[in-house]
């Protein structure tokens, strides 16, 4: 990468420093990773309600609900953070779409939480009565 | 020829297993043996119907062996005993399968030699044990298939209820005593009575083998047929009658194909001594398609004179046998489909590759099975895959062969049927029964559920025996659930006393084989007993665990005896719990039942019914362990009065549900959407709110400009500064000052407005940065765009930047300028920032802002803007901000456009508010008049611009 020239002197100008612009000597750009992240959290988490009655054990309602929204909106976090520091470096490229994507994938991440929710409400709401605390 | 020989007795083993199916072929449909005929594939699917039958399956199956003199030159190698030791393992499958198998050999040759007396077969390794037996070391000097027959026949007659099978090997034709008039008696006592050497006697005094037939024996006769030795010997002893002798033995060969089978052609022609004429001869009742009467098995007759396909016949039977339906495989492809457990492929070429669908992983060869498994039998191949419903294993398979071999497809549904009466049960005869049961996986798939819905069709259908024949049943309501469960309402049998035969069918549909299921129901009257008043009872709802499901179970006492006794099994035949939820509780042992107040806990509960009466018992079932299922619980009865008896199970038929405590329940689930998503979506907004900030002002410099707008229709931004003809702006050195170096901040003002980071209050929409305008101006940035803060960006009070200052620009305009006339110069001021670089680079960025398409427009839409705000403060004089510009009243007010940059399509860029140093170095908003103009330097290259004063 090269970096922005460094001005030169003027007059009854101070010697001008030279610039250094953080850069990893390449061009860099936003990482698509957080989408492939998030994706793959969705598609698990969809799969687990898909899929619960070959899982056949409730601990599944679990992973799903860690996996989304949790998991999933710390991803979203994470491309926030580094799209924003990416910024720092002049040649850096900005992926707009990707967070789109990534809070399209939240949202929809959401949406498939109050199904994991649900269920382990239940669950636990029957465990209460099947333990004797409750009816 | 002693590989053929080998061959040949390779095959009869496969015969030999083919108890289980294990391939025969029919003389009458191709003498080569290639071909089975219908009845011999009958033969099959009889016993594969008989194995499905009943609760204790149990086979017998004895070996008949020739032990005649001519397997000297036969079977000189002693072939035979491979043959039997092979398929004694064939029939140890059946026992890994539940099935109870027991087997018993003998030798036969002027007379009879029992060399295994009925043994349980319980490990491969017996067969060694027995093959021993069989050699050539103490052979006779006949072949007397009577003395054989007859003992065998005694041998399985012997045998309690069970599916009955006799493999039946011989190595030439009948020839009890050297005699033909030995010959001929004996063929009047097996096959019909009247046979002479001149005639084949009359129809309908059949012999021993339509007894066989008659005693539920299902009989498989192998011939091994060996021309080439056996005319070599005779044409060593009989010299030129060799020929006419070995005719006569094809002769005498040719009986057994109508003796197995019932009927069949006798030939061809001999004159080596009188014989009756060829033709067809018929040894047993059959029905007009030539089978066995209905409930009456079925033989089949295999010729081995072609060892390689009579050894693939045999496999082909045996697959058939467990259940297997015959697939085509068309261009070396076939398809698997759902619902299917396994499947085999047998062939002739030892050469063949076989490979799974894309993303199944299995690939196979002859010399590299892989997870194929594969097994040789004479010269044919088996190729089995377990396919288990495994989704990754359907579609399309390719399986390369050579086309001139042979190889078929048989696909396994891995279902049976299972019956909740016994293959010998009772019913009664003047009213309607319930018959029930489940569809369950076999022995080998026992780890699959069932799923019914798999297949395309799960119908099931009820067949009687009426006048000889299979009828359909009319008038029966039958209920078939995908897990398995089904049940036969509303069947009245065919007669009110006696025993009667019924088949119930399975049809999958597709490529799956039907599963038929044979009883025999004994219809009795049962006027002197007490009877339940149906068959089937429906219980109230079980929910939680404490609830109780109740039902009344109606006896109905007798009409022909004074009282009745009725008793109630402690102990269920089966409980099916068919929990819906993902996780399955292992809960059966937790039901409790109790009839009328009394536990059934392995005793019998009895009662007594009065003639007349009818008694009501109270049914009461609890379950400490709650869970929601449709529960269906089998109980047998018995009905005692005397001597007479009646049995049948009962049905109960219940739903049990879960309680969940409603509070726990809600204020779990909100405590899980506030942790999960509300939670989430405050951090969200918060984590907005803390990064939502410019990026610090690093080597950031800034430049303004005081601009105007030409008037035209080709609006051009030109600098306002000096006299003279109006062109673009020179950037002079000292035009581009540098900023205080800032952290990064939410805010930062730039001279004509606030920066600001913006952050939605839903956090998962996108956060922005703007340039909010001061009172009174309108700003165009770099970036257009009325997505996200769409009223102001329209009118220009804001508009997005980046969150990089240095790529920032915005022009500004005056709202008291903007609605003087289009005809006039419009003055405002550009404001640019730029990282720290030379004079041409800022040169250069300046141009590429002046020539930004799409300005001009954006003014226009601005100027509406202006003059509909005006206009709205002069409706509303009160309210508002003031406009000194107001248009006049009646004025013509420019409806808003949309921004748009001319011919792009896109957006024409909004524009960011100027900074400039003010006195005290700091950031400041410039007045509405243009900044003053920095001095021209001297000479020379140009000088980065001064840091400002502070």
């Amino acid at each position: 990468m090269i970096n922005p020239p460094t001005p030169s002197s003027g007059p009854g100008l101070p010697p001008a420093q030279p610039i250094f612009i953080e850069s990893s000597g390449e061009h860099k750009k936003a990482s698509l990773l957080p989408v492939i992240f998030a994706s793959l959290t969705l598609l698990f988490s969809i799969a687990i309600q898909v899929f619960q009655y070959e899982l056949a054990n409730n601990i599944w309602y679990y992973a799903g609900y860690a996996l989304t929204p949790l998991v999933i909106t710390m991803i979203l976090g994470w491309d926030s953070i580094s799209q924003r520091k990416g910024r720092k470096d002049p040649w850096f490229e900005t992926k707009p779409i990707y967070s789109k994507i990534l809070r399209v994938l939240v949202l929809a991440g959401f949406i498939v939480a109050v199904f994991h929710i649900v269920a382990i409400g239940i669950q636990i709401g029957e465990q209460v009565v099947q333990s004797g605390v409750s009816a | 020829m002693k590989k053929l020989v080998a061959r040949a007795v390779s095959a009869f083993t496969v015969l030999s297993i083919g108890l289980l199916g294990i391939g025969i072929t029919s003389s009458q449909a191709n003498p080569s043996g290639a071909q089975l005929s219908a009845v011999g594939e009958r033969a099959f699917q009889d016993i594969t119907t008989c194995l499905t039958s009943g609760k204790e399956k149990a086979l017998d199956v004895f070996y008949l062996i020739d032990n005649s003199g001519s397997l000297s030159w036969t079977d000189e190698n002693e072939i035979r005993t491979e043959v039997l030791e092979n398929s004694l393992e064939g029939l140890a499958n059946f026992s890994e399968q539940g099935i109870e198998v027991s087997y018993a050999a003998a030798l036969f040759d002027s007379r009879v030699t029992q060399i295994q007396d009925w043994t349980e077969l319980s490990d491969p390794s017996q067969a060694i044990e027995l093959a021993n037996f069989v050699n050539n070391k103490n052979l006779g000097n006949a072949t007397d298939w009577e003395r054989g027959l007859v003992f065998a026949k005694s041998e399985l007659d012997a045998r309690a209820d069970s599916c009955k099978m006799l493999i039946w090997f011989t190595d030439g034709g009948i020839n009890p005593n050297e005699t033909s008039e030995g010959i001929f008696q004996s063929l009047s006592v097996l096959c019909r009575a009247g046979i002479t050497s001149s005639s084949f006697g009359t129809d309908g005094n059949y012999g021993l083998l339509s007894s066989m037939r008659e005693s539920q024996i299902s009989v498989f006769g192998v011939l091994y047929q060996n021309d080439a030795s056996t005319l070599a010997k005779y044409e060593q002893k009989l010299g030129s009658k060799a020929q006419d002798r070995l005719n006569l033995e094809h002769y005498l060969m040719s009986f057994m194909t109508p003796l197995v089978e019932g009927r069949g052609d006798v030939g061809p022609a001999t004159s080596f001594f009188p014989v009756p004429s060829p033709g067809p001869i018929t040894c047993g009742e059959l029905d007009e398609n030539g089978f066995a009467p209905a409930g009456q098995p079925n033989g089949a007759f295999l010729n081995a004179e072609d060892p390689i396909s009579l050894a693939f016949q045999f496999l082909k039977l045996q697959s058939q046998i467990a259940g297997g339906s015959g697939v085509p495989i068309v261009d070396g492809k076939f398809v698997i489909n759902p619902g299917t457990a396994a499947f085999r492929i047998i062939t002739s070429d030892p050469n063949w590759q076989l490979a799974g669908p894309e993303g199944s992983e299995v690939q196979g060869s002859a010399a590299n099975p892989g997870q194929l498994k594969l097994s040789n039998s004479a010269g044919a191949q088996t190729i089995d895959f377990d396919v288990r419903r495994e989704d990754k294993y359907l579609g399309e398979w390719s399986f390369d062969f050579d086309p001139s071999q042979l190889a078929e497809l048989y696909v396994y549904s891995g279902l049976t049927i299972e019956l909740d009466r016994d293959k010998v049960s009772q019913v009664i005869g003047d009213r309607e029964n319930t018959l029930t049961g489940q569809i369950a996986p076999t022995a080998n798939f026992l780890d699959l559920p069932v799923d019914l819905s798999l297949f395309e069709d799960k119908s099931l259908s009820l067949e009687i025996l009426s006048n000889g024949l299979r009828t359909k049943a009319e008038g029966v309501e039958i209920e078939v659930s995908n897990n398995g469960q089904f049940k036969v309402a509303k069947f009245i049998p065919p007669q009110n006393s006696g025993d009667f035969e019924l088949w119930i069918t399975l049809t999958l549909g597709g490529d799956f084989q039907p599963v038929s299921s044979r009883f025999t129901l004994g219809s009795i009257d049962a006027t002197s007993l007490a009877i339940p008043s149906s068959d089937v009872f429906t219980l109230s709802v079980l929910e939680g665990p404490t609830g109780v499901a109740t039902g009344v179970m109606s006896l109905v006492g007798p009409t022909a005896a004074e009282s009745s006794e009725f008793c109630i099994a402690g102990s269920d035949l089966r409980t099916d719990d068919a929990q819906t939820a993902a996780e399955k509780k292992d809960r059966l042992a937790g039901f409790s039942w109790k009839f009328d107040g009394q536990t059934a806990a392995g005793s019998d509960l009895c009662f007594t019914v009065g003639n007349g009466e009818t008694k009501d018992i109270q049914v009461e079932v609890t379950n400490p362990t709650q869970a929601n299922s449709q529960v269906v619980s089998m109980r047998n009865t018995v009905s005692r009065n005397g001597q007479a008896e009646f049995s049948a199970p009962v049905r109960f038929e219940f739903e049990t549900k879960t309680q969940g405590n409603t509070a726990v329940t809600i204020a779990v689930i909100a405590l899980l959407l506030l942790l999960g998503i509300l939670l989430p979506l405050l951090l969200l907004y918060l984590f907005n709110k803390a990064t939502t900030k410019f990026l610090p002002l690093e080597n950031t410099y800034r430049a303004e400009y005081p601009v105007l707008l030409t008037p035209g229709f080709a609006p051009k931004v030109v600098d306002a500064r000096g006299q003279g003809p109006r062109k673009g702006i020179q950037v002079e050195p000292q035009d581009f000052v540098a900023q205080v170096d800032q952290p990064a901040a939410a805010e930062i003002n730039t001279g004509l407005g606030m920066a600001k980071g913006r952050v939605p209050i839903i956090p998962i929409l996108a956060t922005w940065y703007e340039l909010q305008a001061p009172e009174g101006q309108r700003v165009i940035t770099m970036k257009s765009g009325g997505e996200k803060n769409p009223k102001t960006f329209a009118d220009g009070a804001s508009s997005e930047l980046s969150p990089n200052m240095n790529d920032n620009w915005a022009l500004s305009f005056s709202d008291a300028d903007l609605l003087k006339s289009e005809d006039e110069e419009l003055p405002g001021r550009l404001v640019v920032f730029a990282p720290m670089s030379n004079l041409q680079s800022y040169q250069s960025r300046v141009n590429d802002i002046l020539q930004t398409p799409g300005i001009g427009d954006r003014v226009t839409e601005l100027r509406a803007a202006a003059k509909n705000e005006e206009l709205a403060q002069t409706k509303k004089p009160k309210s508002g901000k003031s406009n000194p510009a107001a248009p006049e009243a009646g004025s013509f007010t420019v409806p808003t456009v949309p921004s748009s940059i001319p011919g792009t399509g896109k957006m024409a860029p909004p524009g960011l508010p100027t900074m400039t140093p003010d006195s005290s170095g700091s950031l400041g908003a410039a007045g509405d008049s243009a900044a003053p103009t920095p001095p021209k330097p001297a000479s020379g290259k140009l000088a980065p611009p001064p840091p400002p004063s502070i």
